[in-house]
């Protein structure tokens, strides 16, 4: 057997972010013994963003110039600019549209959770220098799970990403709280890993390839009867264990906890990032390895049930809260539902329910609404957590709604941007919420059986204005509930900003942000 | 041959699995898991996956074993009695709640028996194709590769990609394991000693 | 399977030594219990605590350690097999493979984690 030694070492060009961030990491790891004093913790962050800030850069610099807005299509991949590391002539990593705007929103995530976070490692007593290592670590993961393209590479990055984030999760290790919640998330996130697993072992058993263009060459070809039940199993299996990771109801109950007791950079990025790679792993897998149409008609309308538990549960439950973090986890389980509806529009125009005119339409919509939402979602859920690190200071935890009392008068600028944020998350016009929102209606509203989604999605948005709104009415119409000045920091103004300036860019001008993300619709052949 | 050599490690290791159930004894547990693993292990060589049944004594059968045997002297045993049932934390789950883990418990059964009727004797391309790369063109035979070198000659090729961030895994488990077991100075006022 | 007759022949002597040496016992010793006889010493010296004292944490982190190691080992073994086809490219692999946890085993030195005091 011989092999071809020069192309794998080409392939090494398309994974330049990656390869470099992983040298962050390891470059923050050998430097975190001699890491001792708080002056020394703070250049690790700056270090850690400023890595990921190149990151980006490379991410944009390398690939974006492409021609077209992400290159034309290779035969190998349809829609793919570059398709590398073949394995029985089939990739496992895809450099797309898709990937690309997503690895940006992980990253972008990363370097907000990490300038949040500055301050905040010092108060809680756990600035540990390998913090910084490790997130990068769970950004490094999160970016080959976007790019895989096979059960086994999804498998490797998941949970790549996933060992870091239990870590972060359990940080603090003396503080109770955060023990239970990193506890709560290890082990439901491994069991679930273990269901994902079982599913692609089946799906494996039903047509003998790992592989997503594999399987969904396999499914064209038709399986034998033996196979379908096997497939039905496996699409059960993996949707149980993508709902995991994705959070949706019924498989949610980690989430308030885990959300609560992390270190709320960790939260951020928990919402955020991890948030971001589980969806693409999730449409990777059903859009691409799924696609037939007797597949595609199981899934959707398991994923539809999930959609509708989710927003209704999340946000009737998130009315109950008085602590704000455990609001925003219910809040961000209930955008889990609003997303969802992306992938349904998208199972439905591929199970067939949407006749032709409309059927390719509501596929991509789909698709590029649900990568819309997480660019949008990124930067609110990113904002409002830093808003909320804003208010724990030495002996205040600062994460009750009370907490929020008089911040209009006593910091009127925060305040306005927080209400910012909690506008965004409501969906109402001029914010970035509102546009991810619109597409998810627009895609949903294709037709296909899934129209009462949408009525679901604006009765529930018009429940969660209710608890947005509260935490409002708390900053401009009550007194202060503490003279304690706010743990104002450069680097949490600048992820503030960072954030607010993305919440508004998309929401007043969204062409540029649309255009990205129609050019990501090329997943499917 | 094939048959009887695999009964007698299914039955092994379906018995031993019940047995870390049932048994109360920690250490007990450990070692019917212990034949469990082992048992597998055979199971893996009646497939002729000689590669797999090796990683499974030396990671699972070695280093896993290893892991729960530290874990269960870690935790203070004697105070409770030495008896998993006795140290019960937190009140006795109801009757209704017992119904419900019976309930869930047999339909996943059920689930995997209907799944093992339904594709029994029917072509599997999965299955097919680990047979012949198992025992067709990729089995040992004195002149093709045996399993070992075919994983060698994949996974260091095509696979390098998954292969290379595996150790970036690993990686973040031994961080994850010195900074959770592990006091450093810059710590909240530690407590006497790690224990 | 013929192949692996020697090694359950092994496997059938490992567990027969020990059985016929306890039955050998059982058989031929006098059996007389009682008395300070069931009690556990250490070296002739009688046991003050109990024995089952419950261990450091940090033996854990040598267990995840070993495991961790041992991992790595295993992606040894179809490196070595293949290693005059995978040549000089099979090699770099490996050593960037190596590499990465040889960084971790640094930043467990460093970090004092094996240093028992």
């Amino acid at each position: 057997m011989t092999f071809d030694t020069a192309s794998y070492v080409r392939d090494l060009y398309w994974l330049i972010p990656e390869l470099w961030l992983t040298l962050v990491g390891f470059a923050l790891l050998a430097a975190s013994p001699y890491i001792r004093d708080g002056a020394g913790r703070r250049i690790a962050a700056w270090a850690s963003a400023a890595g990921q800030a190149v990151a980006l850069v490379l991410l944009f610099a390398l690939y974006a110039g492409v021609s077209g807005v992400f290159g034309p299509a290779t035969p190998e991949a349809p829609g793919a600019i570059y398709a590398m590391q073949f394995a029985h002539g089939r990739p496992l990593l895809l450099i797309d549209g898709f990937a690309i705007v997503l690895k940006a929103v992980v990253l972008v995530a990363g370097i907000l959770a990490t300038l949040m976070g500055i301050r905040l490692l010092e108060t809680e007593r756990i600035g540990r220098g390998e913090f910084h290592a490790v997130l990068v670590f769970a950004v490094v993961g999160a970016m080959f799970l976007i790019s895989s393209t096979d059960f086994i590479t999804i498998f490797v990055g998941l949970e790549t990403m996933s060992l870091s984030v239990y870590l972060l999760v359990g940080w603090a290790k003396d503080s109770r709280k955060s023990n239970e919640a990193a506890l709560k998330y290890f082990l439901l996130g491994a069991f679930a890993g273990g269901l994902l697993l079982y599913g692609m072992s089946l799906a494996y058993g039903a047509t003998g390839t790992t592989n997503l263009f594999g399987l969904q060459q396999a499914l064209a070809a038709g399986t034998p009867e033996s196979g379908r039940w096997l497939l039905t199993l496996a699409i059960l299996f993996m949707v149980v264990g993508c709902g995991f990771k994705i959070a949706a109801v019924p498989f949610h109950v980690w989430t308030p906890d885990a959300y609560e007791g992390a270190p709320t950079l960790v939260t951020s990025f928990m919402a955020t990032a991890v948030k971001t790679a589980a969806f693409a792993m999730a449409l990777r897998i059903f859009l691409l390895g799924f696609d037939a149409p007797a597949q595609a008609a199981q899934w959707t309308w398991l994923f539809g049930i999930l959609a509708a538990l989710s927003m209704t549960v999340g946000n009737v439950i998130a009315v109950l809260q008085d602590n704000v973090k455990r609001m925003l986890a219910y809040s961000s389980i209930a955008h889990v539902g609003y997303a969802l509806m992306g992938l349904v529009a998208a199972g439905a125009a591929l199970a067939g329910w949407i006749p032709e005119p409309q059927r390719s339409l509501a596929i991509e919509l789909g698709q590029s609404s649900v990568v819309l939402y997480m660019v949008a979602y990124a930067f609110t859920a990113a904002g409002a957590f830093a808003v909320v690190i804003l208010l724990r200071r030495e002996g205040i935890e600062g994460d009750r709604i009370d907490d929020f009392s008089g911040m209009a008068r006593r910091a009127p600028g925060t305040a306005a941007v927080m209400l910012v944020f909690l506008l965004s998350l409501a969906g109402i016009p001029a914010t970035a919420g509102f546009i991810g929102k619109w597409w998810l209606f627009a895609s949903v509203l294709q037709g296909g059986g899934y129209r009462w989604l949408a009525v679901l999605a604006a009765l529930n948005t018009a429940v969660s204005l209710y608890y947005y709104l509260r935490v409002a009415v708390r900053m401009y119409m009550e007194i202060p509930a503490d003279e304690l000045p706010y743990a104002v920091t450069p680097s949490l103004t600048a992820a503030v900003a960072l954030a607010a300036i993305g919440t508004l860019a998309i929401g007043l001008w969204p062409e540029p942000v649309l255009r990205l993300v129609s050019g990501t619709a090329q997943l499917l052949p | 041959m094939e048959f009887v050599v695999f009964a007698i490690f299914a039955a092994l290791a379906v018995l031993a699995a019940a047995g870390v159930v049932v048994a109360r004894n920690p250490v007990y547990c450990a070692v019917a898991l212990l034949v469990s693993l082992l048992s597998v292990a055979a199971l893996f060589l009646v497939l002729w996956a000689e590669f797999i049944a090796v990683v499974q004594i030396m990671v699972y059968a070695g280093g896993v074993m290893v892991l729960f045997l530290f874990v269960i002297m870690l935790v203070d045993l004697e105070q409770r009695g030495f008896d998993l049932g006795a140290g019960r934390i937190g009140p006795r789950p109801s009757a209704f709640e017992r119904g419900l883990w019976a309930v869930a418990a047999l339909a996943f059964g059920a689930l995997v028996l209907s799944l093992m009727v339904r594709s029994l004797d029917l072509p599997l391309p999965g299955a097919d194709r680990a047979a012949t790369m198992l025992q067709g063109p990729y089995a040992a035979d004195g002149r093709g590769l045996g399993n070992t070198e075919w994983i060698g000659m994949l996974l260091y090729t095509d696979w390098l990609v998954p292969f290379e961030l595996a150790s970036v895994l690993l990686l973040v488990a031994i961080i994850g394991a010195v900074v959770l077991a592990r006091r450093d100075q810059a710590d909240a006022p530690a407590g006497k000693g790690a224990a | 399977m013929e192949q692996y007759l020697p090694i359950l022949g092994m496997v059938l002597i490992g567990i027969g030594l020990p059985v016929v040496a306890i039955v050998f016992a059982r058989l031929l010793a006098p059996h007389r219990p009682g008395g300070m006889k069931g009690d556990p010493y250490e070296c002739g010296i009688e046991s003050t605590t109990s024995v089952r004292e419950r261990l450091s944490v940090r033996y854990y982190l040598i267990a995840v350690l070993f495991v961790v190691f041992d991992v790595e080992t295993i992606f040894l073994f179809p490196w070595a097999v293949q290693y005059q086809v995978l040549g000089l490219f099979g090699l770099v692999e490996m050593v960037i493979f190596i590499a990465i946890l040889l960084l971790a085993y640094f930043y467990v030195i460093k970090k004092g984690a094996l240093k028992w005091a």
